[in-house]
C-alpha cells in the first residue's frame, strides 16, 4: 500500500466531493425514500407494500384533483399496460385546471380555518396558485397587502377577517399575531404573550410581542376614496412597544420583529420625515407613514434568510402529501420538538428555498415518491404501524369539499347539480351546487377557527349520512345517474363492477361480487331500492369517507 | 289654544308618582305612588303661600328635609320664580300596600277614590292632616286594582285589574254593585257618559262594552296596536280608555310596543267611533324609543292634552286637537319619563308629573354620601294662556 | 390589549404544572382529564343536571326575593310558601308549593353587568382568567361526567330559534363537548329517521354498511376506524331512542301542568330528556331584559316560568330522580332595585338570587340574604365561582382536586380561590 500523500487526500475529497454531486443528482423523490426507508429499517418497522393502482389512482385524484375519478377513468388506468402510467397520470394531475383550483381550496380551509369566506380572497389564491406564484411572493401579498391592486387586495383577507370586530370583544390583535406565528412559521407564540413559554424554551416573551406590535396600529377601514373595498390603514409607529412578564415582574421592550429573528430598528426622523403623506384632516385621509412594519415583517418573515418560514411551508407541504407533518404539532417547530426525520425537513427546506419557494414542484417531487404511494393496508403480521415513520399511508378522512365533489360524482348526479344540465321531466325542486356545499359544509366541516388539519368524524356527520335528504335524492333513479345505469344492468357480477369502479374507484373482489348478488336474489321485488341501499353503504363507508 | 302652555314652576318630590289628579274644587293636587301612599299638595295661590312661608324643598311625611337632587334643585331654581300658585306639600294618605296604581275624585263630594296594587280599594276624604276613611276594602279584587273609574253621577265607581275582574261598587259605602270576570288581565276601564255601561280594554287590547246590570258583554273590538306577543311575553300597550266629549268618541292610548324585555314600542292614540267600533284615527307620536302615552287630559275646549315616557330620560307633552294627524304643540325639554297629566278645573293650569334625569343605568351606582339612590317625579306644572 | 393568556399567576398553579408537564404532550391521551382515575371514578355517577337559564335577567324582587312595601319593592305581595317564614313573589304561587324541595340563594354578587360577557362568565363560573376560553357548566359536566349508562348525548340544550350541534359552549375543551341543541324543542337535523325509509330498511342497509367497514378497518390503522365507528353507533344509539326526542307527541294532560307556553313545552321535553337518561339539559329562555315596563313584563313572565318549573320539581320529585338530578334555575344577574323612568329595572349583579333543588342541595333552605331594601346583600355575597364549587360539591365532584387538562396546562375546574358554599349543601 502506498503512503498516503498529500495527493491522495486531495483526490479521496474529490472523490467524495463527486460522490455527492452523484447523491444531489438524484431525484429529490428519491432520496426523500431513501430517507424514509433507512430510518424505517432502524426502528425495525416493515414497509406497507406499494398501493395497487387503482389505490394510487384514487389517493392522487383526491389530492391533486380534488375528487374521485370516473368509473370510466379508472378502467381506463387499470387497463393502461404502460409502465410509467403513475408518472404521467401526476404530471396530468398538476397540469390540469383542477389543481391550482384544489390548491387555493386546501389553503384557504388552512388559512382561514373555515373562519368566514371571502370572494376576492378566493379569487386571490385561485388566481396565485394558478401563476404557481412563489409562496414568499404570497406571503408578503397576505402579511402587507396593497388594497390598491385590484388583483391583490384579496389577500388582505387574511389580516382583515382576523380583524373585524366579534360583538363587544376587543380587536383580536393577539390573534392575528397568534396565527401569524402559526400559520406561516409553525410557531405557536401564544402562550408567551404575558410571560416567557413555560412548555418551549425557544419561544420568548419578545418574540410574541415583537410580531404583536407590527399589528398594533393596523386598523380595519371602510371602502371609500381610492379604495373599492374594505382596506387596512398603518398608523405611525414611532416607539418601541413595552410589556411585563407577569410572572416574575420583569420588563422587555421590542420594535416590530419577526418571532425568533432580529428586531426591526425603529428609523429616528424628524415630524417632517415620518410621513410619505401626512394625516389631512380635512381630506380626512389618515396619512401614510414612512416607516411600514407590515413591510418590513413580509420581507424578514417570507424570506430565504428565516429558516421557520422555510421548514415551515416545508412541512406543510409534506403534510399535504402523507397527511402528517414531520414535525407535529404543525404550529410547534422548536428545538426540542425535532421532526421525526430531521434530516429530511432540512432537504425538504434548503430544496424549497432553492426553488424559490415553489410549492407545486415540491408537491409533485413528494408525489412521485414510493413513500406517497405506499398502500395503507398494513403490512402482514402488523396490527397498527406508528405513524412517524411513514411506511404505512395514512389514511386522511375528506374534507367536506372533497366529499361533497366525490358523493355527486360517484352518484354520477354532478352534471345535473354541478352544471345544472339535464333536469328535464323531473320533479320536484331542484337541487342545486350550494345546497350541496352548504349541506356537506355543515356536515362536516370542523367549527370554524379550529385548525382543520384532519376532519374528525362526528354524530352530526353519521346522522347526516343517514338522514339527509340531499343523501337520499341523489340515490333515487334519474336520467343518466348511477342508479340509473344500474338499472339497466341484468347482471349482478356487472352491476357489482359499476358499483365498485363508480364509488369506491376500484373493481370488486370476488367475495364482494357474491355478496352483491346474493342481496340482489333477496330484493328482487324491490330491486331499485335495495340497489339505492346498497350504494348507501358504501358511500356512508369508511372507505369512501377516507382518502386512503 | 293657540299660544304654547307656559312653564310655572318645578316641584321635587321625593318619590315615584303614578297618577296625578286635581280634587274638582281644585284645592288639592293627589298622586298615588310607588310607595304605598296618596300623596297630597294643597293648591295655593301665590299671596297665600307667602302667608304660610312654605318651600318646595318641605319635608314630607313630616320628616326632616332631604336634600332635594341637584338636578331638581336647579330645575326649580329655573322654574318663573313668580309662579301664581304653589303646591304645598300635605302629610301623604297611608295605609296603603305595594303601589297606588289609580285614584278618583268623587265629582260632587270631596271625596278620593284609591286603589293599591294588592287589591285594596278605599274611599277617604282628602282634606285634613290625617282623614278617617269613609269605607275601605282590603281585598276588593285579589291582584292588583289597575284603574278606578267613577260614573259621571257619581254614585257608582267601577274598578278593574289583573285578577281579571271588573267590579262595580257603590260610591257611597263601597258596597259591590256588580262584578263581571273576564279572561285576562284588564289594564283600562271607564264608564260610558251615560252611566250604564262599562269599556274596558285588556291585555290583548280587546276593547269589551260591559253591560254591568246584567254581567253581559254587549260587544267587542280591538284596539290591534296596543298588543303584540314577543317570546313569551304577552306585551300590553293599553293605558288610557276614556270618552272624548258626550260619548261619541271612545279614546284609547297606550304604546304600540315591538317587542317585549326593554318594550320598545311607538306611542299610539287612537280614537274609536264608539257607535261602530271603527277606528277613525290614530295618531303615533314619534319612534320606538318613544314607548308609552301612559295618560291623558281631556280640556273641555276640545283639546287634549297627553303625555309619554319611552326608554329612559325620553318624555313629551303634547296637545292634539280633533280630527288632526299632527300634535299642535310638542314639548320635551325637561320632560324625561311623563307618567300623568292633571288638569285643574280652572282650566288653566295643569301638572305633568316626569322623571328625573338619569334614572337608570346598570350595576352598582351610589350617591356622594353613599347611598343607592332612588329615583322621583318632579311636578312640572303648567299655565295654558287664557 | 386583551391577554390571550394569563396563567400562572402565583407559584402554586405553576408548580402544580411544572409537576405534571413531564407527559404533558401526550395530548388527549387522559382524555383531557388530569388523571386516568379521576376520569374513571366520574363515569361510575349517575347523576344529571337540569339548567334552567332565563336569559337577560329575572328581577330577583319580583320572584325569589320579595320586598313588599319597600320603596324598590314593586307592586307586588309576597307570598307564604311550604317552607315556614319564607315567602316568594306572588307571581311565583306554584314554585311557592315547592320551597320544600327548593334551596334559595339570595346572595348572589357577581362581577359583570353587560349581557354580552355577563352570560359566558356566569355560565363559565367565571374562573380567572387562563388566556382560554372555559367551558359551559353544560359542556363542562360531558367532559367531566360523561354520558350516563343511557349512552344519550350528555349535553342537550333546549332552545328557542335555531338548534343543531352548537360547540360553542365547550371552549377550550374542543367541539365535541358542545351540546345537542333542540331548536325550539324540535330535534337537529337528521336525527330522526327519513321519512322515506322504514326501519327494516334502515337496519338493513346499516348492516351492510357494517359488512364493507369491518372488511376495510381489518386490514387498516385503528385510529380512524374506531373514530368512525364510535359516531356511527352513537348515531344509531339516538336514532333508536328517537322517541324521547320526537318532541311532536307531547302528552296534552302534561302539557296543560306545564303550560302550553314555549318555556312549558320546553320544559316537558326537558324531563323527558332526564327520565330518559341525558346527563345535563339545559333549558334556555330569552326575553327577561325588562329595562321597560318590568312590571307587567314579570306579570307576564313569571307564571309562565312559574307553572313550568313547579311542574318539573314535582314530576322529578314523583319520579324519584329529584333524588340524583341538580337543578338549577338562574340568570346572568338579577335587576336594579332602583325602578328607571320607563318603570324598568336595569342590570344588578350585586345583589339577586338563584334557585336549586335536588340532588346533594339542601331542601326547602334559605342561603344568604339582601338587606331591608334589597339594595345589597347583608355580610358576604356569594361570586359565581363559589356556586360551581356548591354544584360540583353537590354532584360529587371534587372541584378543589379534579383538574382539566388542557393539552398539558392543568386548569381548575372552578375558581381555586373559592369554596362551595355549605349551607346549600347536604
Amino acid at each position: 500500500m502506498r503512503l498516503q500523500s498529500p495527493f491522495t487526500a486531495v483526490f479521496l475529497a474529490v472523490t467524495l466531493a463527486f460522490a455527492g454531486v452523484a447523491i444531489r443528482a438524484e431525484s429529490l423523490s428519491q432520496r426523500v425514500d431513501a430517507l424514509i426507508e433507512a430510518k424505517a429499517k432502524d426502528g425495525k418497522q416493515p414497509l406497507a407494500a406499494p398501493a395497487g393502482d387503482a389505490e394510487f389512482f384514487r389517493r392522487a385524484w383526491l389530492d391533486f384533483n380534488g375528487n374521485i375519478p370516473s368509473a370510466e377513468d379508472t378502467r381506463k388506468f387499470l387497463a393502461e399496460p404502460a409502465k410509467d402510467k403513475r408518472t404521467k397520470l401526476i404530471d396530468q394531475l398538476f397540469a390540469a385546471p383542477e389543481f391550482p383550483a384544489r390548491m387555493a381550496e386546501v389553503f384557504n380551509i388552512q388559512l382561514m380555518e373555515r373562519n368566514g369566506d371571502n370572494e376576492e380572497w378566493r379569487r386571490y389564491l385561485a388566481d396565485s396558485f394558478r401563476e404557481n406564484k412563489p409562496w414568499d411572493q404570497m406571503v408578503r401579498e397576505m402579511v402587507s397587502p396593497d388594497f390598491k391592486n385590484e388583483k391583490l387586495r384579496g389577500a388582505g383577507h387574511f389580516i382583515m377577517r382576523r380583524l373585524e370586530k366579534v360583538g363587544q370583544q376587543d380587536t383580536d390583535y393577539p390573534g392575528l399575531t397568534r396565527d401569524t406565528g402559526r400559520l406561516f412559521m409553525g410557531v405557536d407564540l401564544q402562550c408567551c404573550q404575558c410571560h416567557k413559554h413555560l412548555t418551549v424554551k425557544d419561544y420568548k416573551q419578545v418574540d410574541f410581542n415583537g410580531l404583536f406590535v407590527t399589528f398594533q396600529n393596523v386598523k380595519l377601514q371602510p371602502a371609500g376614496g381610492d379604495y373599492k373595498s374594505a382596506w387596512l390603514s398603518e398608523g405611525l409607529l414611532d416607539k418601541k412597544y413595552e410589556f411585563v412578564s407577569v410572572l416574575n415582574r420583569t420588563k422587555g421592550e421590542t420594535g416590530p420583529r419577526v418571532p425568533l429573528g432580529a428586531e426591526v430598528e425603529i428609523p429616528t426622523l424628524s415630524e417632517a420625515e415620518k410621513w410619505i403623506e401626512p394625516p389631512d384632516k380635512k381630506k380626512r385621509t389618515l396619512g401614510v407613514p414612512k416607516f411600514s412594519p407590515l413591510k418590513e415583517l413580509g420581507q424578514r418573515l417570507a424570506s430565504a434568510e428565516n429558516p421557520f418560514f422555510a421548514r415551515n411551508i416545508a412541512n406543510r407541504v409534506w403534510f399535504l402529501a402523507m397527511g402528517r407533518g414531520l414535525v407535529e404539532p404543525l404550529d410547534l417547530l422548536h428545538s426540542e420538538n425535532p421532526a421525526s426525520h430531521p434530516e429530511l425537513l432540512d432537504l425538504l427546506a434548503k430544496e424549497i428555498t432553492e426553488h424559490k419557494f415553489d410549492i407545486k414542484w415540491l408537491l409533485h417531487e413528494l408525489a412521485l415518491t414510493q413513500t406517497y404511494a405506499r398502500s395503507s393496508i398494513l403490512p402482514a403480521d402488523a396490527k397498527d404501524a406508528p405513524e412517524n415513520f411513514f411506511t404505512v399511508a395514512k389514511e386522511r378522512p375528506l374534507a367536506a369539499e372533497q366529499l361533497a365533489r366525490a358523493f355527486l360524482a360517484a352518484t354520477g348526479e354532478r352534471e345535473r347539480v354541478i352544471d345544472g344540465k339535464g333536469w328535464d321531466g323531473i320533479e320536484g325542486k331542484k337541487v342545486e351546487r350550494k345546497d350541496f356545499q352548504k349541506a356537506f359544509t355543515s356536515a362536516f366541516a370542523n367549527a370554524a377557527k379550529e385548525p382543520e388539519l384532519s376532519v374528525n368524524p362526528t354524530l352530526r356527520s353519521a346522522l347526516f349520512l343517514r338522514n339527509n335528504d340531499l343523501v337520499l335524492w341523489s340515490l333515487q333513479r334519474r336520467t343518466g345517474n348511477l342508479m340509473d345505469r344500474l338499472a339497466a344492468i341484468s347482471d349482478a357480477e356487472k352491476i357489482a363492477d359499476e358499483l365498485y369502479l363508480s364509488i369506491l374507484t376500484r373493481p370488486p373482489t370476488a367475495e364482494e361480487k357474491t355478496e352483491v348478488a346474493t342481496y340482489l336474489a333477496k330484493h328482487q321485488a324491490d330491486r331499485e331500492k335495495a340497489l339505492g341501499h346498497y350504494a348507501w353503504a358504501m358511500l356512508s363507508s369508511m372507505e369512501f369517507f377516507a382518502n386512503h | 289654544m293657540k299660544a304654547e302652555p307656559k312653564d310655572l314652576k318645578t316641584f321635587t318630590t321625593d318619590r315615584q308618582l303614578l297618577s296625578a289628579r286635581f280634587s274638582p274644587c281644585g284645592t288639592v293636587l293627589a298622586s298615588g305612588a310607588m310607595d304605598r301612599v296618596v300623596m297630597r299638595w294643597s293648591v295655593v295661590e301665590k299671596k297665600k303661600a307667602d302667608d304660610v312661608a312654605v318651600s318646595d324643598d318641605i319635608a314630607l311625611l313630616g320628616e326632616p328635609a332631604k336634600k332635594p337632587a341637584p338636578k331638581n334643585a336647579k330645575n326649580a331654581k329655573n322654574a318663573k320664580p313668580e309662579s301664581p300658585v304653589e303646591l304645598v306639600p300635605l302629610p301623604p294618605l297611608a295605609g296603603f300596600n305595594g303601589w297606588v296604581q289609580s285614584i278618583a275624585f268623587h265629582t260632587t263630594e270631596k271625596l278620593l277614590f284609591v286603589s293599591d296594587s294588592w287589591g285594596k280599594l278605599a274611599c277617604t276624604p282628602y282634606e285634613g292632616d290625617a282623614p278617617k276613611s269613609q269605607w275601605e276594602n282590603a281585598t276588593a279584587h285579589d291582584a292588583a286594582i289597575r284603574r278606578i273609574a267613577v260614573s259621571a253621577d257619581g254614585k257608582l265607581i267601577a274598578t278593574c285589574g289583573a285578577d281579571q275582574f271588573v267590579r262595580v261598587w257603590n260610591s257611597a259605602d263601597g258596597k259591590p254593585v256588580a262584578k263581571h270576570e273576564h279572561t285576562s288581565d284588564i289594564f283600562v276601564l271607564t264608564f260610558t257618559p251615560d252611566g250604564t255601561q262599562i269599556v274596558f280594554g285588556d291585555m290583548f287590547a280587546k276593547l269589551s262594552v260591559l253591560d254591568f246590570k246584567a254581567d253581559k258583554i254587549v260587544r267587542q273590538f280591538e284596539a290591534a296596536p296596543f298588543y303584540t306577543l314577543s317570546r313569551m311575553q304577552d306585551v300590553a300597550g293599553l293605558r288610557v280608555l276614556t270618552f272624548l266629549d258626550d260619548g261619541r268618541t271612545l279614546l284609547a292610548a297606550g304604546c304600540n310596543p315591538e317587542g317585549g324585555g326593554f318594550v320598545q314600542g311607538v306611542p299610539v292614540l287612537m280614537d274609536f267611533d264608539f257607535a261602530t267600533g271603527k277606528p277613525v284615527r290614530e295618531v303615533r307620536l314619534g319612534t320606538t324609543k318613544e314607548g308609552f302615552v301612559h295618560d291623558v287630559a281631556w280640556h273641555p275646549e276640545g283639546f287634549l292634552i297627553a303625555v309619554t315616557s319611552g326608554q329612559p330620560g325620553s318624555g313629551k307633552l303634547i296637545i292634539l286637537r280633533p280630527g288632526e294627524k299632527e300634535p299642535s304643540y310638542t314639548r320635551t325639554a325637561g320632560l324625561a319619563n311623563c307618567h300623568s297629566v292633571a288638569l285643574h278645573p280652572d282650566k288653566r293650569r295643569f301638572v305633568v308629573t316626569s322623571t328625573n334625569a338619569g334614572s337608570n343605568g346598570n350595576g352598582r351606582r351610589l350617591t356622594a354620601d353613599g347611598e343607592y339612590p332612588g329615583n322621583t317625579s318632579p311636578l312640572n306644572l303648567f299655565e295654558i294662556p287664557a | 390589549m386583551n391577554p390571550l393568556c394569563k396563567p400562572w399567576e402565583h407559584a402554586v398553579s405553576r408548580r402544580r404544572f411544572l409537576g405534571a408537564s413531564a407527559g404533558a404532550f401526550a395530548f388527549g391521551a387522559l382524555g383531557g382529564l388530569a388523571t386516568a382515575q379521576a376520569a374513571e371514578a366520574m363515569r361510575k355517577n349517575e347523576k344529571q343536571v337540569l339548567f334552567v337559564w332565563l336569559d337577560g335577567g329575572i328581577s330577583q324582587l319580583e320572584s325569589w326575593d320579595p320586598k313588599p312595601n319597600t320603596p324598590f319593592g314593586g307592586p307586588f305581595r309576597a307570598i307564604p310558601t311550604s317552607v315556614p317564614g319564607t315567602h316568594f313573589s306572588e307571581l311565583m304561587a306554584k314554585s311557592a308549593k315547592q320551597a320544600h324541595r327548593l334551596c334559595v340563594l339570595r346572595s348572589l354578587c357577581t362581577q359583570d353587568n353587560s349581557h354580552s360577557s355577563g352570560v359566558a362568565r356566569i355560565q363559565r363560573g367565571d374562573p380567572r382568567n387562563r388566556g382560554v376560553p372555559y367551558p359551559y357548566f353544560g359542556s363542562a359536566i360531558a367532559k367531566l361526567m360523561g354520558p350516563t349508562s343511557s349512552k344519550l348525548p350528555p349535553y342537550v340544550w333546549i332552545k328557542p330559534d335555531s338548534g343543531g350541534f352548537k360547540t360553542e359552549d365547550a371552549g377550550f375543551l374542543g367541539p365535541k363537548y358542545g351540546s345537542l341543541a333542540f331548536g325550539d324543542g324540535k330535534p337537529p337535523e337528521n336525527l330522526l329517521r327519513n321519512a322515506s325509509l322504514a326501519a327494516d330498511e334502515d337496519e338493513e342497509r346499516n348492516e351492510l354498511r357494517e359488512m364493507l367497514n369491518k372488511r376495510y378497518a381489518a386490514q387498516r390503522r385503528t385510529n380512524f376506524t374506531e373514530a368512525s365507528s364510535y359516531v356511527f353507533d352513537t348515531a344509531r344509539e339516538l336514532m333508536r331512542r328517537s322517541e324521547i326526542f320526537d318532541t311532536s307527541k307531547l302528552p296534552p294532560k302534561d302539557q296543560d301542568r306545564y303550560g302550553r307556553t314555549e318555556i312549558g313545552r320546553h320544559m316537558l321535553i326537558a324531563r323527558n330528556m332526564l327520565e330518559a337518561g341525558v346527563r345535563f339539559v339545559k333549558v334556555a329562555n330569552y326575553g327577561w331584559d325588562t329595562h321597560g315596563d318590568n312590571f307587567n313584563g314579570h306579570a307576564s313572565l313569571v307564571p309562565k316560568f312559574d307553572r313550568a318549573f313547579a311542574a318539573i320539581i314535582e314530576d322529578l320529585a314523583a319520579s324519584g330522580l329529584l333524588e340524583n338530578t341538580l337543578v338549577v334555575a338562574m340568570s346572568e344577574f338579577g335587576r336594579t332595585p332602583r325602578i328607571n323612568g320607563h318603570v324598568g329595572r336595569d342590570h344588578w349583579p350585586e345583589a339577586w338570587s338563584l334557585a336549586m333543588a335536588g340532588c346533594g342541595v339542601k331542601p326547602g333552605a334559605v342561603v344568604g340574604a339582601t338587606n331591608d331594601n334589597g339594595t345589597f346583600v347583608k355580610d358576604n355575597g356569594y361570586d359565581i365561582g363559589a356556586v360551581f364549587h356548591t354544584w360540583y360539591s353537590a354532584l360529587g365532584i371534587d372541584s378543589k382536586t379534579v383538574e382539566y387538562d388542557n393539552h398539558g396546562q392543568p386548569l381548575p375546574i372552578a375558581h381555586e380561590e373559592m369554596k362551595a358554599i355549605k349551607e346549600a349543601l347536604v
